[in-house]
C-alpha cells in the first residue's frame, strides 16, 4: 500500500465561466478569420466551436482569468492574443502543439488600469486604460510589448470606441458628450509621435453636445460617427456626428430599465440594445422600425458584432451573479447558432461576498479564520445513466454534460415569468426548485419546488406557499412532466429531502417528520375508464402515474431534514434536526435503535456498507450500525452546507470530504482541499488542494466530481489501476521504467500527427496498462459520436478517454 | 419532362443546371449548382403571373435567357437572382427556341411566326431579324435552331419538321433536308465534324444523322421509345449519343458517326433504296436510375426519370428529382481506356439523400433556449390522494375476478335493456349525456371541456341524471383533476359535482373501494374545506369593519345634526329626482357613501406613493436634472438599484 495515494488524480474537466472583461466592453469570444469558428475564452480554457454544427472541436487549457481583452492575432489567423494588465499572451487555437501558449510577453510598463484593447494592427495594439475618470489611449508594440501613452482625457464618465477604432466618444463628468476622431493616433506607428501635436490634432476634431447625459450607462459609436448613449432611465440618445448643419439628435424609447449594452450592426443600419428586460432590441435607424428578440436566458450585458462575422450578433447574458452565457445569434433568422454556458450551481452565498465579509471582520477584530461562516456550497445531482450533472437553480434545472464540457440543456421546472424583471416586478418572488432526485434507471426525475404566492395585492394568502412534487419522464432527449402533485405532504408542509431506493420508488421526507413513499402505476383514471366502458378498451392510456403508497404521520418538529437508505435497502435513516431515527422502509415504522445525537442540526446522511455517516454542522461522525458504536473517523468540521461537501463511494468504501479554509497568503482567499478517507481512520487515503473553494462534491462511478466556486468542474479519479496481484512493492527500477512508459505514451498521444499513430500506441499499451475491466455505459459513449463533423481527432479521443475513465 | 418540370438544361461547363418549373399558376426559373460543396448557388426566381416559359438557354456561363410565350426574352442572372435585361420581341408570337451560338457569339431566337432574331449578348440589342417565309413559299413553324460552319461561313440550321440550312449573311436557304413528319425537338450539330448534325422529332423513335455535304441521311439511330432529348459526346475516335426517352430512361448509341455506311452501291440504286440503304442502328445500352432494392417502397422508387443529360469529353451528366423538387446529379465516365463504359441494360442505384440541415430549432423552439415548463399533458393530483396498495393491489385493475365478470355481464344486460327503455323515452334537447359519455369513454379532454363549459342548471341536471353511474365515477375523477389544476374553476365545476352527488350518490356509496377511486376528489374537497377557518377570519374582519363604519356614521350623523342646529340657514338643496332615486334604490344611500370615503382615503395614500415613485422616475430623466438634485446622488442611487438586482 505504499503508493496508494498516488492512485488518485485530480483533473479539471471544464474551463469555468466565460471571462468577464472589465465593464463588459467586449465579449470573451472571437470569430476566426473565415467566420466559421468561434473561439470562446473561459477563465481556464479556450474552446473552439465549429459554428455550423455547434460542436466544440478543440479545447486549449490556458489560464485567462485575468485577461481583459482577447483578439484574433492580426499576424496569424491561427493565433489569438489575450491581454492582461501586465502580459500579452499568444495562444494557438487551431493546431495541436506541445504548448499551445506560443508566446508570453511582459507589458513594459504594465498598464495598471487596462480596460480594453480596441484595435489591433500588424505592428501595434491600441488599448484604453481608465483610472479616476481619466482615460488614456496606449499603444502596445507587438514586437517588444512596450506600451506608450498616446493621448489622455480627464473627467470621463463613460466612453466608447468605434469598430474600426477611429472614433472615440465620451461623456464627460459635466454631462457633455464629445466625439473625437482618433484615427491620427491609431495608425501604424513609424516614429514616436509628438504628444502635444497629436493631442492638438485630436482635440481639433472634437464635436461636443452640451450636457444632459449624466445618467449614461453605456454607449456606442459607429464608424461614421453616430453616437448612441444609453441612460439609466432606459432612453437611448442618438447624436449624429460629422454633420455640418447643427447637431442633429434623437431619442429611442423602449427600455424602462437602464440600458446595459449598445452595439451598431456591421452595416450601421441597425442599433442593437439590451438590458434587464432580457430582450434584444433592434432599432432600424433609417426606417424607424424596431424588432424584438424576447425570452433570452438572462439580462443582456454585452452585445457585439465580430468583424469577421458581420451577419451574426454575439451577446453575453447574465445567467447568475458571476457567470455569463455567450450566445451567438444569426442576424438573418435570429435563431441561435451557438450558446456557451458554464455550470450554474445555486450557491448559498456568492463566494466573493463571503470572502469580503470575512476579510473585513478579520481586519477589524482578528476573526478566527479557521471556519467559514457562510454557506458557499451548492447542491448537485448526477444522472445515473447519462452522467450529466444536474443543478437546480431557481426555477430551472440545468443539465451539464461533463464529458463534452458543455451544457446539455436547461429545463424550466416551474412556471415563471420568462421575460426579464423590471422595476416593481423585482418584488415578485421566483419559484424555486429545492430538491431533485433520479430513479435508479435514470428514466424518472422527481423535483420539488416551492412557489410563493404572487404578492401583488395585499391579501391574506400572501404568506402562502404552494408546493409541488413533480415527476418527469425521460423521453428521447428531454424531460416530460408526467405528474404534478400539489402539496404532496399537505398544505404548507415543505419536503426536505427526496431519496430513492434502488427500485422504482421515491421517498419524500418533509420538514415535520412525515415520510411518504411514491410508486408508479398505470394511470388509474384511464384504467377506470376502460373497465367501466368495456367497448373503449383500445383507448387504454399508457400514462404512468405516481401515487402515494405509504405515509407516516408527521410530528410537530420543524427542522432541516436529511435521509438515506442503507446500502442493502433494509433501513431508512432519517434525520430531523439533530436526531437520527431509523425506519423500516416497508411500513415506515421507527425502529428502536439508539443513534448518537448531535448537538447541531444534521445536514446530511450517507450509508456505506454497515456504516452510517452523519454530517452535522459541526461534526462528521461515522457510526457502525453492526457494532453499534462510532468508528475512528470522527472529525470536527465547521462549514454551513457541509452536506454538499461530503460524498461517498460505497463501492470502494471511500468518503470524500471537501474542506474550505481561508488563507492570507499570498492574498486573502478561500482555498479548498479534498480528502479521501476510509471509514475507519482519520488518515486520508489521498488529499489534494485546490486553488479555489469547493462548492460541492458528488460521487459518480468514474470518480468524485467536484464543482468549485468559479463554476469549474473537476474530477478525482482513480489512476490507471495496476494489477493488484502483481508485485506490491515496486523497486526503483521498475517504477522508473513504468514512469518512462507512461511518459512515452503521453508524448505519443500528444505528438501523434496522424490519428492512426495515437490509436496504435493506445492499443499496444492496452494489454498491460489499461488492465481494468470496466463496463462502459453506451448511454455515455453514444452522444460523443453523435454529430462529430468537424471535430478534430484528438479532441474526440480526449472525450472518449474521459468517458471511459 | 414530367410533372411540374417544363425544361431542364445544363450550362456549357456542366457546373449548373437551369430548370423551368411550374409552381401553381406561375412559372419559376431555378438554378442549381451540381456540386454543392464547391458552389452554393441555388436560386429560385418566380416570374410574374401570365409569363409562361417556352424556352431556356444559357448565355455564356453566368446568364440565362428565358423565352416566354408572349414573345419576350428575359435575361436572368442566377448570381443576382434577378432579371437583368429584357429583350423586347418585335412580335408577340411565342418564342419557340433560343440558341446561343458559339460561332457568332450571339443569341438566336425563333418565334412561332417563323421569324428569327439575332441578339447581341453584351448590349442585348437586336442585330437582325428575318423570317423563314421570306425565303420559303410555304409557312412552317420553326421549332429548333442551331448554327454551323458551312463553307467557312456561319450558317443557321433551322428545324421545322424539315431542316433548312440558311446563309445568315445572304438570308437565303442553301439546302433543305426533308427530315421528320413531326416538328423537330432536337437539333445538334456535331462539333468535330461540321458536316454532320443530328435531329430528333416529337413523338419519334428515330434520331437522324445528316451529312450536309451529301445532303442526305447518313445513319438512323433507333430508340426503343420516342426521344425527348439528345446529347452528343466525343472524345478522339469515340463518340456517344445518349437520348432520353419519353419514360425517362437513357439510351446510349456508341460511335454513331464514325462507322461508314454499308458497302457503296450505284448512285441510282441507292437513291431508290434510300430507306433501306441508310444504316440504322439500335441502342447499345440503356441506363436506368433506381433506388437500392431495400429502399424501394413504391413504383416511383424503382425508376427515377432522368430530366436532363449532358455529355462532356469523358463524363455523362444526368439529373433527376428527389421528392419531385430537389434535383440530384450524377456524373458517370462514359469511356474507359478506349472502351465504352456501358453495355446492355445498366441500372444505377442511388439511395435517397437524407436532407439533414443542422437543426437550430427543435419543434419551433430554439435549441439554445431553456426548455420551458409545460404541464398541458400532465396529470395533476393532490398530495393527500392516498392509494394504499395494501388494500388494493396494483393488478386488480387488470385481473378481474370471475364474480366481477359475471356481475358485469349481467350489468351489461341490464344496461342494454335500460338503453332500450331510454330509446323509447323522448329525447329532450336539453341534455349532453351522449356527448359526455363519449368524452369520458374516449378520454377526450377537449370534448369534455366543451361539455363542462355548460352552466345551465337545467342542462346539467338532466345530463347527470341520464349519465351511467359507472361513468359518474370517472367524471368525478376528471372534475377533481381539473379543480386541482386550476383552482379558480371550482365555481364552474361546483354545479356538476353537486348534481353528480345528488343523482348518483346512492350508487356511489354502494361501490366497493370507493375511497381509493375518489381519493383525489376527496383530497381536493378536503383542501377546499380547510379554507373555512380563513374565510371565517375574513368574515370576522369584515364584520368589524362594518361595525366600525356604522359607528363612524353614527358619530358623523350626530355631528351633522349638531351642525344643523348651529347655523340654521344652511343651504339645503333639495332635488326631487335624487331623493326619488335613493328611495327606489338606484343610487346608494348614505352609509355606502361613507364606505366610498374610506376607500378614497386609502386611494389617496396610494396615490401619494405613486407620486413619489413618479418623482423618482422623473429624477432619472435627464431633462429634470437641473431641478436641484445632485447628479452624483442620482447616479449613486441608480447604481445601488442596479447592483441589487
Amino acid at each position: 500500500m505504499a503508493d496508494f495515494s498516488n492512485r488518485w488524480t485530480k483533473a479539471m474537466v471544464t474551463g469555468g465561466n466565460p471571462v468577464a472583461f472589465p465593464g463588459m466592453r467586449a465579449l470573451p469570444a472571437v470569430a476566426s478569420a473565415d467566420g466559421k469558428h468561434s473561439i470562446v475564452c473561459l477563465s481556464h480554457q479556450l474552446r473552439v466551436y465549429f459554428l455550423q454544427t455547434r460542436q466544440c472541436i478543440r479545447t486549449v487549457d490556458v489560464d485567462l482569468s485575468q485577461a481583459v481583452a482577447v483578439h484574433l492575432d492580426p499576424g496569424s489567423e491561427n493565433q489569438v492574443v489575450a491581454f492582461t494588465r501586465n502580459e500579452v499572451i499568444y495562444v494557438n487555437w487551431r493546431e495541436k502543439l506541445e504548448n499551445a501558449v506560443v508566446a508570453k510577453q511582459n507589458l513594459t510598463p504594465p498598464i495598471e488600469d487596462l480596460q480594453t484593447v480596441f484595435k489591433t494592427l500588424l505592428t501595434t495594439y491600441f488599448a484604453i486604460s481608465e483610472a479616476d475618470s481619466q482615460i488614456k489611449i496606449h499603444a502596445i508594440d507587438r514586437e517588444t510589448a512596450t506600451s506608450t501613452v498616446l493621448y489622455g482625457l480627464a473627467g470621463v464618465r463613460a466612453y466608447a470606441t468605434s469598430a474600426d477604432g477611429h472614433k472615440l466618444a465620451v461623456v464627460l463628468d459635466n454631462g457633455d458628450a464629445c466625439l473625437y476622431d482618433i484615427s491620427a493616433a491609431v495608425a501604424e506607428q513609424t516614429c514616436v509621435p509628438d504628444h502635444a501635436l497629436l493631442a492638438a490634432s485630436i482635440e481639433a476634431t472634437s464635436e461636443t453636445w452640451a450636457g444632459q447625459y449624466k445618467t449614461v450607462t453605456c454607449m456606442a459609436v459607429s464608424n461614421s460617427g453616430v453616437v448612441a448613449i444609453g441612460t439609466s432611465a432606459g432612453i437611448i440618445n442618438m447624436l449624429y456626428g460629422g454633420s455640418l448643419t447643427g447637431k442633429p439628435q434623437r431619442t429611442l424609447r423602449w427600455h424602462i430599465d437602464p440600458v446595459h449594452s449598445l452595439c451598431f450592426s456591421a452595416d450601421e443600419i441597425y442599433l442593437v440594445s439590451g438590458g434587464n428586460e432580457k430582450v434584444l432590441v433592434f432599432w432600424h435607424l433609417e426606417l424607424d422600425r424596431t424588432q424584438f428578440l424576447p425570452r433570452l436566458a438572462g439580462p443582456i450585458d454585452c452585445i457585439s458584432v465580430d468583424i469577421h462575422r458581420p451577419d451574426h450578433y454575439s451577446v453575453a447574458l447574465r445567467v447568475s451573479e458571476t457567470s455569463h452565457e455567450i450566445l451567438t445569434i444569426s442576424a438573418v433568422d435570429l435563431i441561435s447558432r451557438l450558446s456557451v454556458s458554464p455550470v450554474r450551481p445555486c450557491y448559498g452565498t456568492p463566494v466573493r461576498r463571503a470572502v469580503e465579509t470575512a476579510r473585513k471582520k478579520h481586519q477589524q477584530q482578528k476573526m478566527d479564520l479557521r471556519s467559514v461562516r457562510h454557506n458557499i456550497t451548492a447542491p448537485v445531482a448526477v444522472h445515473p445513466t447519462s452522467k450529466h450533472l444536474y443543478f437546480a437553480n431557481g426555477a430551472a434545472v440545468q443539465a451539464y454534460d461533463v464529458v463534452r464540457g458543455e451544457q446539455a440543456f436547461v429545463q424550466h421546472a416551474v412556471p415563471q415569468i420568462s421575460t426579464g424583471r423590471v422595476r416593481s416586478e423585482r418584488k415578485v418572488e421566483d419559484p424555486e426548485v429545492s430538491a431533485l432526485a433520479f430513479s435508479a434507471d435514470g428514466q424518472w426525475m422527481a423535483t420539488f419546488d416551492a412557489m410563493p404566492t404572487l404578492d401583488f395585492d395585499n391579501l391574506m394568502l400572501r404568506n402562502d406557499v404552494s408546493y409541488a412534487l413533480k415527476f418527469w419522464r425521460w423521453a428521447e432527449s428531454s424531460w416530460l412532466l408526467a405528474l404534478k402533485i400539489v402539496d404532496p405532504h399537505g398544505t404548507s408542509v415543505e419536503v426536505g429531502a427526496i431519496v430513492t431506493l434502488g427500485d422504482h420508488s421515491f421517498t419524500t421526507i418533509d420538514t415535520r417528520g412525515g415520510i411518504r413513499v411514491w410508486k408508479p402505476r398505470a394511470n388509474h383514471v384511464g384504467s377506470l375508464a376502460t373497465s367501466a366502458a368495456s367497448a373503449g378498451a383500445q383507448n387504454m392510456v399508457t400514462q404512468t402515474v405516481w401515487t402515494l403508497r405509504r405515509a407516516s404521520a408527521p410530528a410537530n418538529t420543524v427542522a432541516p431534514v436529511a435521509a438515506c437508505y442503507s446500502s442493502d435497502r433494509s433501513l431508512l435513516a432519517v434525520a430531523h434536526g439533530s436526531v437520527v431515527r431509523v425506519h423500516d422502509p416497508e411500513l415506515l415504522h421507527a425502529i428502536d435503535f439508539v443513534l448518537p445525537a448531535m448537538d447541531l442540526p444534521i445536514e446530511a446522511l450517507f450509508a456505506t456498507g454497515t456504516h452510517l455517516i452523519i454530517v452535522s454542522l459541526r461534526k462528521l461522525v461515522l457510526f457502525d450500525l453492526v457494532a453499534g458504536c462510532e468508528t475512528g473517523l470522527a472529525a470536527q468540521v465547521s462549514a454551513p452546507g457541509i452536506g454538499n461537501l461530503v460524498a461517498v463511494d460505497s463501492h470502494r468504501q471511500l468518503i470524500a470530504v471537501a474542506i474550505n479554509q481561508f488563507s492570507t497568503e499570498p492574498e486573502f482567499a478561500l482555498r479548498g482541499k479534498i480528502l479521501l478517507l476510509r471509514p475507519d481512520s482519520l488518515a486520508p487515503v489521498f488529499s489534494t488542494e485546490h486553488s479555489l473553494a469547493i462548492a460541492s462534491i458528488t460521487y459518480t462511478p468514474s470518480g468524485f466530481m467536484f464543482v468549485d466556486t468559479d463554476s469549474r468542474v473537476g474530477v478525482i479519479a482513480p489512476e490507471i489501476r495496476q494489477d493488484l496481484t502483481g508485485s506490491a512493492e515496486d523497486d526503483l527500477a521498475s517504477q522508473m521504467s513504468k514512469m518512462l512508459v507512461n511518459a512515452q505514451a503521453t508524448a505519443n498521444v500528444l505528438f501523434a500527427r496522424s490519428g492512426e499513430d495515437s490509436m496504435r500506441t493506445e492499443s499496444a499499451d492496452a494489454t498491460d496498462k489499461w488492465t481494468s475491466h470496466k463496463a462502459i455505459d453506451v448511454a455515455v459513449l453514444q452522444p460523443i459520436f453523435a454529430n462529430i463533423e468537424g471535430v478534430s481527432l484528438d479532441s474526440l479521443f480526449e472525450r472518449v478517454v474521459r468517458a471511459v475513465q | 419532362m414530367s410533372g411540374p418540370l417544363l425544361a431542364a438544361k445544363f450550362d456549357a461547363a456542366n457546373t449548373h443546371l437551369a430548370l423551368a418549373v411550374q409552381a401553381l399558376d406561375t412559372h419559376q426559373v431555378k438554378v442549381q449548382a451540381l456540386v454543392v460543396t464547391q458552389d452554393l448557388l441555388n436560386t429560385l426566381f418566380s416570374l410574374s403571373k401570365g409569363q409562361k416559359i417556352s424556352a431556356l438557354e444559357w448565355i455564356s456561363g453566368s446568364q440565362l435567357a428565358v423565352g416566354l410565350t408572349n414573345g419576350q426574352i428575359l435575361v436572368y442572372s442566377p448570381a443576382q437572382n434577378s432579371i437583368t435585361n429584357e429583350l423586347e420581341g418585335v412580335s408577340s408570337a411565342a418564342i419557340t427556341d433560343l440558341h446561343y451560338s458559339q460561332i457568332t457569339s450571339t443569341v438566336w431566337s425563333s418565334d412561332a411566326e417563323g421569324h428569327f432574331c439575332e441578339w447581341d449578348t453584351l448590349r442585348f440589342a437586336l442585330l437582325q431579324r428575318f423570317a423563314l417565309s421570306d425565303m420559303l413559299d410555304a409557312t412552317e413553324a420553326v421549332s429548333k435552331l442551331a448554327t454551323v460552319i458551312h463553307q467557312n461561313e456561319p450558317h443557321l440550321l433551322v428545324g421545322t419538321h424539315n431542316v433548312y440550312l440558311v446563309n445568315i449573311l445572304e438570308k437565303s436557304i442553301v439546302k433543305t433536308f426533308p427530315a421528320h413528319v413531326q416538328p423537330i425537338i432536337a437539333l445538334t450539330p456535331v462539333t468535330s465534324d461540321s458536316d454532320l448534325f443530328l435531329t430528333a422529332a416529337e413523338g419519334d423513335r428515330f434520331i437522324n444523322v445528316y451529312s450536309i455535304a451529301k445532303n442526305a441521311t447518313r445513319a438512323v439511330l433507333v430508340a426503343q421509345l420516342s426521344v425527348t432529348q439528345i446529347a452528343l459526346g466525343e472524345c478522339g475516335d469515340l463518340s456517344l449519343v445518349t437520348a432520353i426517352t419519353e419514360t425517362g430512361t437513357l439510351e446510349v448509341f456508341q460511335n454513331p458517326l464514325s462507322a461508314e455506311a454499308p458497302p457503296q452501291e450505284s448512285l441510282k440504286k441507292r437513291r431508290k433504296q434510300l430507306a433501306s440503304s441508310v444504316r440504322s442502328k439500335h441502342a447499345d445500352a440503356s441506363i436506368k436510375y433506381s433506388r437500392p432494392t431495400d429502399e424501394i417502397r413504391n413504383p416511383d422508387d424503382d425508376f427515377m426519370r432522368v430530366n436532363a443529360v449532358s455529355l462532356t469529353e469523358s463524363v455523362l451528366h444526368t439529373t433527376w428529382m428527389d421528392n419531385a423538387t430537389i434535383s440530384r446529379f450524377d456524373a458517370v465516365p462514359w469511356h474507359n481506356e478506349g472502351a465504352f463504359a456501358f453495355a446492355g441494360t445498366v441500372v444505377i442505384r442511388k439511395s435517397k439523400q437524407e436532407i439533414k440541415p443542422t437543426s437550430h430549432a427543435e419543434r419551433g423552439h430554439d435549441v439554445a433556449a431553456p426548455q420551458l415548463y409545460n404541464e398541458r399533458h400532465t396529470v395533476v393530483t393532490e398530495g393527500s390522494a392516498f392509494q394504499n396498495d395494501l388494500v388494493n393491489s396494483d393488478d386488480d385493475d387488470d385481473d378481474e375476478t370471475l364474480a366481477e365478470r359475471l356481475e358485469k355481464l349481467s350489468g351489461g344486460k341490464k344496461r342494454v335493456s335500460a338503453l332500450g327503455k331510454k330509446k323509447l323515452q323522448k329525447h329532450t334537447a336539453g341534455t349532453l349525456t351522449v356527448v359526455l359519455s363519449q368524452a369520458l369513454r374516449n378520454n377526450d379532454h377537449s370534448l369534455l371541456e366543451t361539455v363542462l363549459a355548460n352552466r345551465d342548471p337545467a342542462v346539467v341536471q338532466n345530463t347527470i341524471s341520464r349519465l351511467e353511474a359507472s361513468l359518474a365515477v370517472v367524471l368525478l375523477d376528471r372534475l377533481a383533476e381539473r379543480i386541482t389544476r386550476q383552482t379558480q374553476r371550482f365555481d364552474q365545476m361546483n354545479f356538476w359535482l353537486k348534481w353528480i352527488i345528488i343523482v348518483h350518490g346512492g350508487v356511489l356509496s354502494s361501490m366497493p373501494n370507493l375511497s381509493n377511486k375518489l381519493a383525489s376528489l376527496h383530497a381536493v374537497l378536503t383542501k377546499k374545506a380547510t379554507t373555512l377557518p380563513r374565510l371565517l377570519e375574513l368574515q370576522g374582519r369584515l364584520n368589524m369593519i362594518e361595525q366600525q363604519s356604522a359607528l363612524k356614521k353614527e358619530i358623523l350623523n350626530g355631528s351633522a345634526t349638531q351642525n344643523d342646529y348651529d347655523d340654521a340657514d344652511t343651504d339645503v338643496e333639495y332635488v326631487e329626482e335624487i331623493d326619488d332615486a335613493v328611495e327606489a334604490g338606484l343610487i346608494g344611500s348614505e352609509d355606502e357613501d361613507d364606505d366610498i370615503d374610506m376607500d378614497a382615503a386609502d386611494d389617496y395614500e396610494e396615490e401619494e406613493e405613486e407620486e413619489e415613485e413618479e418623482a423618482e422616475e422623473a429624477r432619472n430623466l435627464p431633462g429634470n436634472d437641473d431641478e436641484g438634485l445632485s447628479d452624483v446622488e442620482t447616479a449613486v442611487v441608480n447604481n445601488d438599484v442596479y447592483e441589487e438586482d
